[in-house]
């Protein structure tokens, strides 16, 4: 030991020495070093001496009391969703951080998930294709039957079985398989967390046959897949999705009912979204209220698919989930609640009530900062749009304006995307691996993964009979059936959409309504007809530093704004 | 931290206030280690407008993280690691720059010895001039732990806490930080034995 404490300057025992920081065996051998070595006594005194002369450094202070502005910015970021400076530091925050944690505040663990994502799959194929199963105008007064319920009675035949009973044709048996294909891909691509797994289908029964373009109304549901037939644990997604032309059907029947849905896609920076939110604030737009959020009599009311009114009151919180979330607690009364589907890299899809005016008022301040939102694309689809399908409806946003797998112009004109955000690689296509997570639900044994009434897993609902005999005088032999027989052994679709609405005295209410009031029934329920749903899809094309990388080309990059310089103070000095 | 255990359950109180949704309580805690983090911090980066922005970053990521902040080490442990962080990730796009006129501008804190003289005061800031640049000129990975050390009088378990190190590797940085300094501040050091020796003297 006395050996390496020959190497007096170098070693490292004399300044811990200095310091205090030696064990007893230490402490004992500089002792030692020190009685024997004058250059050791002299390297300790230097050591004391610079501590001396450091330590007397006058002491620098802040001339004010940072707290009133770190408590505002520490809120402003919350609120924000930063987790940490972008502008302060000059260094672009990674952008999955900052979205991730503005959709944490906007989202949670949702029991829609799996029913939603059965009803995206739906619309997505619609975006993929619509040439094909896009009708050009839809007849006004047409029959209106969407999809089949969720739930369906223990008792009786499975739902998809029940629909495959109808004739199937061979070109929807190939147009089928061809989907089937696809949406294999998909499930492959959406990883193997999916794999072998059923998936969830049960609001996913092929619509009544189109009354415009099909060659017989009175056939429902007509173009199921062979797989479908053989309940199959395997493909349970791909038995239960109508065809093509089917799910534009559905597409069609969506957009005929009361109501129109304005779907705003924003290619927006990071650092938009306070922008964003204040936008909406100041237009008095509240985000509707979390599904979690929501009371408990106010379920009931979008359970039945039915948006009543501009739900738009501050959520109802339960206080003992409330207490152990200080975060929460920390931004108590300044978040009201929302809704909203997210994807992990970029994008957010959340929906508000407004009127007209205050659309466009928000669009107009949407635009006036082009430095947060780079492009706005609007895409109007009408309504109305049940919460399932809302969530749906978010989701397909979602999906298609993050991460496409393929190019597909359809789909981008389907979604508003307009040429430039294509330009940005945020061309709409189908994103499974985004949608395809972890399924919440116990399935059926076998397979078919119909929804139990239990789970009240919000659905796109089909408008009812008597609403649709308000709108479409002109219903399908087939519907008709089905309101004159609602005991056959075999349920038809629209039978089944029928039962699917859960609790029957709403269903009454809502038959009732229609009765006193001679207007269509989802009218009369919803009430305030004078707003419209919409969507805002946030797409972040990055931190302002990467916007001209993902947006532009690099010889076509724009200059940056003052806002990004201003976010930048290093690279200026 | 080291000597300042005591501290710890008056912080620990006021963070549990601030979580509870009483931000006030974080603002004590602001107002209460503001200055000597900034001062810590200062000779670190070696620009007072840098440093300002670093402590307020670091108080700002505390307050939005401090759900996750862990009860076994000091707030204010936790806190330097922050701004370390905060300034090692700006420090490495440029060497610090010490600035002795502009931080008595803008920090504007160095004390005055109202006993000396004008001769004296000058001296005392050549002094001090030529400390803060040997300090600047070390690298920045023993610059920070001579710092957390001999400005803030960290113990080397703490300051291993902050920068994530060993204690050995505290150990064997803040010696050669030592001997660096010990060699660029040569002069100043000797002058300093020659008046201790002249004062020993009489």
């Amino acid at each position: 030991m006395m050996d390496s404490m020959k190497n007096v300057p170098e070693n490292e025992l004399f300044s811990a020495y200095v310091d205090g920081e030696l064990t007893a065996a230490e402490q004992a051998e500089v002792e030692r070093a020190l009685a024997a070595s004058p250059e050791a006594r002299r390297l300790v005194d230097d050591l004391r001496a610079l501590g001396s002369t450091l330590q007397a450094l006058p002491v620098q202070r802040l001339d004010q009391d940072l707290s009133g502005e770190i408590l505002r910015v520490a809120e402003h970021r919350m609120l924000s969703g930063r987790a940490e400076s972008q502008a302060d530091l000059g260094e672009p925050l990674p952008e999955s951080i900052a979205w991730r944690a503005f959709v944490r505040r906007w989202t949670r663990p949702r029991i829609w998930l799996w029913p939603a994502l059965a009803v995206a799959v739906s619309l997505l194929l619609v975006v993929l294709q619509p040439e094909q199963g896009r009708r050009e105008v839809p007849a006004p007064g047409e029959k209106v039957v969407a999809l089949a319920p969720p739930a369906r009675k223990t008792s009786e035949p499975p739902a998809i079985g029940a629909l495959v009973e109808a004739e199937a044709k061979p070109e929807a048996e190939k147009t089928d398989q061809s989907f089937a294909r696809r949406l294999e891909d998909a499930k492959a691509a959406s990883g193997p967390e999916m794999q072998g797994r059923s998936a969830p289908v049960p609001m996913l029964k092929a619509p009544a046959a189109p009354a415009a373009d099909a060659a017989s109304p009175a056939e429902p549901a007509k173009a199921l897949a062979p797989e479908a037939v053989a309940p199959s644990a395997k493909a349970p997604v791909v038995a239960a999705m109508p065809s093509q032309p089917e799910a534009a059907t559905l597409a069609e029947n969506m957009s005929k009912a009361a109501g129109e849905v304005t779907i705003v896609v924003c290619d927006v920076t990071s650092e938009a979204i306070p922008f964003v939110e204040q936008v909406l604030a100041n237009r008095q737009l509240a985000l509707l209220a979390d599904w979690d959020d929501i009371e408990t009599d106010r379920k009931s009311d979008f359970q039945d698919g039915i948006f009543v009114g501009a739900w738009a009151g501050a959520p109802k919180r339960d206080p003992q989930k409330t207490s152990s979330r200080s975060a929460d607690k920390m931004l108590a009364g300044i978040i009201s609640g929302g809704a909203a589907v997210k994807d992990d890299e970029g994008v957010v899809a959340f929906h508000v009530e407004a009127t007209p005016e205050q659309l466009e008022a928000v669009l107009a301040d949407l635009q006036s900062r082009p430095e947060f939102v780079r492009s706005i694309a609007r895409n109007q689809i009408a309504g109305p749009i049940a919460e399932g399908d809302l969530k749906s409806l978010l989701q397909s946003a979602v999906a298609s304006a993050v991460k496409p797998t393929g190019k597909s112009p359809a789909a981008e004109r389907s979604l508003g995307v307009t040429p430039r955000q294509a330009k940005a690689g945020g061309s709409a296509g189908l994103a499974p691996r985004r949608m395809l997570k972890a399924p919440p639900q116990d399935r059926s044994a076998d397979g078919q993964t119909a929804a139990s009434p239990e789970t009240r897993l919000p659905t796109r609902k089909a408008l009812e009979p008597a609403e649709t005999e308000k709108r479409a005088p002109d219903l399908s032999p087939a519907h008709r059936q089905s309101e004159k027989s609602p005991e056959s052994g075999k349920a038809t679709p629209s039978e089944q959409q029928t039962k699917s609405f859960g609790k029957p005295e709403l269903h009454q209410a809502r038959q009732r309504a229609v009765e006193s009031k001679d207007t269509p029934a989802l009218d009369a329920v919803a009430g305030d007809q004078a707003r419209g749903l919409v969507v805002f899809v946030l797409r972040s094309v990055g931190n302002p530093s990467e916007i001209s990388d993902r947006v532009n080309p690099p010889e076509a990059a724009p200059p940056h704004s003052a806002s990004e310089k201003k976010a930048h103070p290093a690279a200026e000095k | 931290m080291c000597s300042r255990e005591a501290t710890v359950n008056d912080d620990a109180q006021l963070i549990a206030e601030t979580l509870d949704g009483k931000p006030a309580a974080f603002g004590q805690l602001v107002q209460k280690y503001q200055d000597r983090l900034y001062n810590t911090v200062v000779h670190v980066v070696g620009s007072p407008e840098d440093a300002r922005d670093i402590v307020q970053e670091a108080f700002v990521q505390a307050f939005v993280k401090l759900e996750t902040f862990q009860k076994t080490s000091a707030f204010y442990t936790w806190l330097y690691r922050i701004a370390f962080n905060v300034a090692i990730s700006r420090g490495r796009k440029r060497r610090p720059t010490i600035s002795v006129e502009r931080a008595r501008e803008t920090g504007g804190s160095e004390p005055a010895d109202l006993g000396a003289g004008p001769s004296e005061l000058l001296e005392q800031r050549e002094r001090c001039r030529q400390v803060r640049e040997a300090i600047a000129a070390l690298p920045e990975e023993h610059r920070a732990v001579v710092i957390l050390r001999e400005i803030d009088g960290c113990c080397y378990e703490t300051i291993a806490e902050i920068l994530d190190l060993p204690i050995g590797t505290v150990r064997s940085r803040l010696h050669r930080a030592r001997l660096q300094l010990r060699e660029l501040l040569k002069d100043l050091l000797s002058v300093d034995d020659g008046f201790d020796e002249e004062r020993a003297g009489k």
